[in-house]
């Protein structure tokens, strides 16, 4: 009674989504735009997100054009094998790197924590085979999974935001006028626009999906999810600290939440509660990366046995974070792959689009 | 295949079976079924065989009176195998003496022999019950199934059998294992018969329909396949029976066997199936499109497909309303989780990440492990081994000791060594919190809880919180990955049915609005329930 094909419902697809756009984003990402943006580190997530929305439009219609392909197939069929080829291995490494900038974020996250004394190796270790594992139950596994821990993610969200409000001053986010617009333009603020990278992995779920029907407005309420988060992250420790005091912090959203101290709890903070939080987003993060390049690569070099591979790209993965990375070589590198994934993304699948569509029109 | 057709080549069966015993007809559908199978993996190595195959023994019997005799006791040597001859006669009898009525044989069979000296063609009419056998397997097969074989110098290659069977069997006792405070207190015995007959008590309906197999070639164990034929879905029913066809293997011993070989290979200790004792179990299962799979000699039912949930729903169902029930199974999880993780937790907190708890505690708990020679890994690891073989110790050993040795392993064992500084005072609490927990659950639920804790304990030690959290993805992953007969192991959690979940899969919220089976059943008749039964 196997199924020949696995097959995801919208609903999993949904969760999945929100979680993969929402990632490890609130901790590193906030600090680079209060120091170039001060109290309107807000508008950054908004510009992503409305820049989000316009190359889920464009995903999904190329998607469509292609419901039986993934990114890598179609891309060569209309490139051409060795720029469609080149293309793809863009796209693979862009996601395929998701993934690994993450799992560093997470491990100089558990060394920033108050839980210091874990073995950060094993750590990555553990997480990375647990994905792995959880990968090659097939997808609709990983599908349940996401289906499954989102209500708790959601909860925790919801706990660890909810309890900033005690300690939130709204009033710091004011003036709201005279945005430094210079600052705008630098490569930080730039490569911000890129948060929202976990839509991309529409190009390579699209085809397993059961019911293609109205994608785009439940592809924006997941986002919408991740944005909600995300800006919450961002405005939560300007509205605690100030601009110029969270600018100071490594991870502010930590900090701010380490402001809230909860009494009736047999713990000393809520704040062991977050790493453990973002342990499970990891997952969907890692599982997404590891999925996109797993299929990429089994579509671009005809690979049969796709558990091999993902177990290969897995131990691949562990050897590349036993490199240890300090936070501004992490933060450096995010930047880069950032804008280059805004290239690759945003612009040459915008292209596409619009070439298509002039075809499409001329045909007709 | 679908159920019209099947509800077909049922009505050919029970057209085919009249005028012969039941176990006679199934012998030649099995011998059907066997040949079909040798047909078809005719290239599948060394099929079991005995030393005598019966459906090798395919000629017919000997026309000679005194070679038909030969052969039977040629073919039957046993001490139990007891033959009654009649030479001037020429009548002779052959039974097996340890499963026939020995009464009935006297005073229906012996006063009738006489009769039946001058008329050999008239044997329809002495023994009505009986049946006439012209082949070697038949007849053998007859009896070691409890029949009478009968031989008559004026039948030439014939024989006559006629079923005595008589075992003596346990009656109908209330269940061991599943505890039932306001419920029905019946549970099976271990005669196939009987099993069905105290489900079809509960559940009259033309429906609900039993198909027979016969399984292993020297134990020959009957198998009953049990659906409603126009709920279940067919695909289901097909595929268990396609499976249990494919089954070549020397002998059965009780479900476990023949519930390995249809499900396959697994690498889980989750539960594929669910074994139940309860007859009103077994009806609420089936009418919600499940199978019931009996096996002759079990007192058990096991039911597929099994997910998880399932598993939570025991005799509180018969509680009034949503709630009560809903708070018992909720208990149940709870229990479950805490059995799980709190050997992890305690570990976790005391070795690896102690700076999140406030001082207070940890002083008390730092003051607890003081004096303990090991490290707590060693002493959760050791205190829960114990624990375990005290839990097998108490569940197999004969008598009254089982419960003597769980007094002296939990009160005395545990005591004396907090006393001795061997194990921490809260080390005891949070194992008494663990053994609770495993067994609130079902019972085959609760091995591979305790199984599971042990990595727990060891990524805790090892990664602290991130290790629990780690091996939890682990092991809803694997979790995630099971199916049984098809259906998420998860369901109706993941994938996310919330009308299942509101309909009686946890909690049956209103009963007079749940008008739809669990869709996660695949029933072909979705509804449960027409209109507003308080109307």
């Amino acid at each position: 009674m196997r199924e020949p094909f696995p097959r995801i419902s919208r609903q999993q697809f949904f969760f999945i989504f929100a979680i993969a756009n929402i990632c490890l984003t609130p901790f590193g990402f906030p600090t680079l735009l209060y120091k170039e943006l001060e109290q309107h580190a807000w508008i950054s997530p908004l510009a992503a997100y409305v820049l989000t929305i316009w190359n889920l439009l464009v995903a999904i219609s190329l998607a469509r054009q292609f419901p039986d392909q993934n990114i890598v197939e179609w891309s060569r069929q209309i490139l051409g094998k060795w720029i469609g080829g080149l293309f793809s291995i863009c796209v693979i490494v862009i996601l395929y790197f998701w993934g690994v900038s993450m799992i560093w974020a997470f491990m100089l996250l558990i060394m920033f924590t108050q839980l210091a004394h874990t073995p950060i190796y094993f750590t990555s270790l553990l997480l990375i085979g647990g994905v792995v594992y959880l990968l090659m139950q097939g997808l609709e596994g990983f599908a349940r999974f996401a289906e499954l821990v989102f209500l708790f993610l959601i909860a925790g969200f919801i706990a660890i935001n909810a309890v900033q409000f005690t300690n939130a001053d709204f009033n710091r986010l004011l003036p709201v006028g005279g945005f430094p617009l210079d600052n705008l333009i630098k490569p930080d603020v730039i490569a911000s626009l890129f948060v929202f990278r976990g839509i991309f992995i529409v190009y390579f779920l699209f085809k397993y999906l059961n019911d293609k029907k109205r994608l785009l407005p439940l592809s924006i309420y997941s986002l919408s999810i991740a944005f909600v988060e995300i800006l919450l992250a961002t405005v939560l420790p300007i509205a605690i600290y100030g601009a110029q005091a969270a600018s100071k912090f490594i991870y502010p959203y930590q900090e701010s939440l380490s402001s809230v101290s909860i009494e009736w709890l047999p713990f000393e903070k809520l704040t062991f509660l977050t790493p453990m939080l973002w342990q499970i987003v990891i997952v969907y993060v890692l599982g997404s990366s590891l999925f996109c390049a797993t299929e990429g690569l089994s579509s671009l070099f005809n690979i049969k046995n796709k558990k091999r591979l993902l177990i290969i790209i897995g131990v691949v993965t562990w050897l590349i974070v036993m490199y240890q990375v300090s936070y501004m070589q992490l933060s450096q590198m995010i930047m880069v792959w950032s804008i280059a994934g805004l290239l690759i993304f945003t612009l040459i699948p915008t292209l596409l689009w619009a070439g298509l569509s002039i075809r499409r029109l001329l045909k007709s | 295949m679908n159920i019209g057709e099947m509800g077909k080549i049922r009505n050919i069966w029970v057209d085919e079976m009249k005028g012969e015993s039941f176990v006679s007809f199934f012998n030649k559908k099995n011998k059907k079924n066997n040949q079909n199978k040798a047909n078809k993996s005719d290239s599948n190595a060394n099929p079991v065989k005995p030393t005598i195959d019966l459906s090798e023994q395919t000629e017919k019997l000997p026309r000679s009176y005194e070679e038909r005799l030969q052969l039977i006791e040629e073919l039957i040597q046993t001490d139990d195998l007891k033959g009654i001859k009649l030479e001037e006669q020429g009548i002779s009898c052959y039974f097996l003496t340890t499963i026939i009525d020995l009464k009935r044989f006297n005073d229906e069979i012996a006063p009738r022999l006489q009769e039946w000296v001058d008329f050999p063609e008239k044997w329809h009419i002495l023994f009505p019950q009986a049946v006439l056998r012209d082949t070697t397997a038949d007849t053998v097969t007859d009896l070691l199934e409890g029949h009478i074989v009968m031989n008559h110098r004026g039948l030439h290659g014939q024989a006559v059998t006629l079923s005595m069977l008589s075992i003596k069997s346990r009656a109908v006792e209330k269940p061991d294992n599943e505890k039932m405070i306001l419920g029905p207190k019946e549970s099976f015995t271990e005669d196939l018969e009987t099993n069905i007959g105290l489900t079809r008590r509960w559940l009259k309906d033309p429906n609900m329909v039993f198909h027979y197999f016969q399984v292993g070639e020297r134990s020959k164990t009957r198998v009953a396949v049990g659906f409603i034929r126009d709920i279940t879905n067919p695909d289901w029913v097909h595929e268990i029976e396609t499976n249990l066809k494919k089954i070549n293997i020397d002998r059965i011993i009780g479900h476990k066997d023949v519930m390995d070989l249809i499900i396959g290979k697994t690498n889980t200790p989750f539960p594929l199936y669910e074994l139940t004792e309860l007859p009103a179990r077994i009806v609420f299962d089936l009418s919600e499109g499940r199978i019931a799979i009996l096996v002759d000699g079990s007192p058990f039912s096991a039911i597929l497909p099994c997910p998880l949930l399932s598993m939570y729903i025991g005799s509180e169902y018969v509680m009034q309303g949503g709630i009560i029930p809903l708070f018992v199974r909720s208990i149940r999880v709870v229990a479950a989780f805490l059995a799980l993780y709190a050997p992890a937790f305690y570990v976790a907190l005391v070795s690896i990440n102690s700076s999140i708890i406030p001082v207070e505690t940890g002083v008390v708990l730092a003051a607890d492990q003081l004096g303990i020679p090991y490290p707590t890994v060693i002493e959760a690891l050791l205190l829960f081994i114990i624990l375990d073989i005290f839990i097998e110790a108490s569940t197999y050993v004969p008598g009254a000791i089982g419960p003597a040795m769980n007094i002296v392993g939990s009160l005395i064992i545990g005591q004396a060594a907090s006393q001795a500084h061997l194990v921490s005072h809260v080390i005891i609490i949070v194992s008494a919190i663990t053994a609770v927990g495993t067994y609130v659950t079902l019972y085959q639920l609760s091995m591979p809880i305790r199984i599971w804790k042990y990595p727990l304990i060891i990524a805790a030690a090892v990664l602290g919180l991130y290790g629990i959290i780690g091996c939890t993805v682990i092991l809803i992953a694997h979790l995630c990955g099971l199916k049984s007969l098809g259906v998420p192991y998860l369901s109706p959690f993941a994938p996310l049915r919330w009308k299942d979940l509101l309909n009686g899969a946890i909690w049956d919220k209103d009963r007079s609005e749940s008008k739809k089976r669990l869709s996660m059943f695949k029933a072909q008749d979705k509804v449960r329930q027409e209109g507003d039964p308080d109307a």
